[in-house]
């Protein structure tokens, strides 16, 4: 509703009214009164136009925020799918690094003397230690990658629910555009909503990068029990 | 034990590539990849596989779907069945075995953690094994 027509139908009121209100002892009272609400209500139409910019302001900005989400999503997979190379790299270099010094032990074995044989061996069964123990860490590195599976999926989990705020906020726009509407089919969330994501989403916006084995116990526990109930009898 | 062939079912890159590094570290060689479980169900129909290890949540097929399909399905209805999500409530769990999974695992896993279930799962389904 625009100013023009408020103005006109409120007017249309007070004139009704003050038909009325010649016929009545406390005519003016009730007149100030009449007068002093359409002052009210004119000015509201300005305070509701201006949240409804508001609202369509925000409601614009929001795609932007969601792309923003999916590239930090994808730079971060970028970043991971680097890492993952180096250190698959570098597990090979490991492994081709043991097999010299197997080659090298076999030849140090056949040749030396019996007193420089023992040093050299033993200096090979050091270097190999190492060898295992880096190929170790390049694998605990890989694995703590999975951080960013996890904050992807919270990602997806935010980006899901600030698309359904948007939805929401483009209904309430409507709902400015439609007054006569009773807004009993805005529907409070997009389809499919879940902070979690249901299973048939494609991620879990309560995805934890949690170390603690309370889950995994949990879900062992459970695993047990089941087998323990559906095991041959 | 290194015989097995394994399908490695997750769309996240990252995690098919940390599952794939992990197995082959305890030496399974024999290992193929699908990003969502469409593509599993047609990687299992042409090449086949003796054990799938497959995400909950993704596009297209989910992986309870996909153990779903996999149970109703003559030829591959004892496959073995490890489920790893980041899905850790108990109600989950127990979707998860009712779509007869035969393991699950909690992400973040450890390369200790997977071995383990696999070596469970391999005993479960033949004692001989593992």
């Amino acid at each position: 509703m625009n100013n023009d027509s408020l103005d006109r139908s409120l007017s249309a009121y007070v004139r009704k009214s003050n038909t009325y209100s010649t016929r009545r002892s406390d005519d003016d009272d009730q007149a100030g009164l009449i007068k002093d609400f359409i002052a009210h209500v004119r000015g509201i139409v300005p305070l509701l136009e201006h949240v409804k910019d508001s609202i369509s302001e925000s409601s614009n900005r929001i795609p932007k925020a969601s792309m923003q989400l999916s590239k930090v999503t994808e730079a971060t997979e970028s970043a991971t799918v680097e890492i993952l190379n180096v250190l698959e790299a570098m597990t090979e270099k490991i492994s081709a690094s043991q097999g010299h010094l197997k080659t090298i032990s076999q030849f140090v074995t056949g040749v030396a003397s019996d007193a420089g044989r023992e040093e050299a061996l033993s200096a090979i069964a050091s270097i190999n230690r190492v060898l295992t123990e880096t190929k170790d860490d390049s694998m605990n590195i890989a694995v703590a990658l999975q951080v960013q599976d996890i904050t992807s999926q919270q990602i997806a989990g935010v980006s899901h629910t600030i698309e359904s705020i948007r939805l929401q906020l483009a209904e309430a726009l409507d709902r400015f555009d439609k007054p006569e509407d009773d807004g009993s089919a805005i529907p409070t969330k997009a389809k499919g909503s879940s902070d979690k994501g249901s299973g048939s989403t494609h991620f879990d916006g309560d995805a934890d990068f949690s170390k603690k084995p309370d889950r995994q116990d949990m879900a062992d526990e459970i695993v047990k029990q089941w087998a323990g109930k559906n095991s041959p009898q | 034990m290194a015989e097995q062939r394994f399908l490695v079912v997750d769309d996240s890159l990252t995690m098919r590539r940390i599952v794939v590094n992990a197995l082959k570290a305890q030496g399974y060689e024999h290992v193929t990849e699908a990003a969502d479980g469409k593509d599993a169900v047609a990687r299992l129909l042409s090449e086949g596989a003796d054990f799938v290890i497959t995400d909950w949540n993704m596009p297209e097929m989910n992986g309870l779907d996909l153990a779903k399909w996999i149970r109703s399905n003559q030829q591959f209805e004892n496959t073995p069945i490890l489920m790893i999500t980041t899905r850790g409530n108990k109600d989950d769990v127990i979707e998860a075995l009712k779509a007869r999974v035969n393991n699950y695992i909690v992400k973040p896993f450890t390369p200790q953690g997977l071995k383990e279930k696999i070596d469970q799962v391999l005993k479960s389904v033949d004692p001989k094994a593992a």
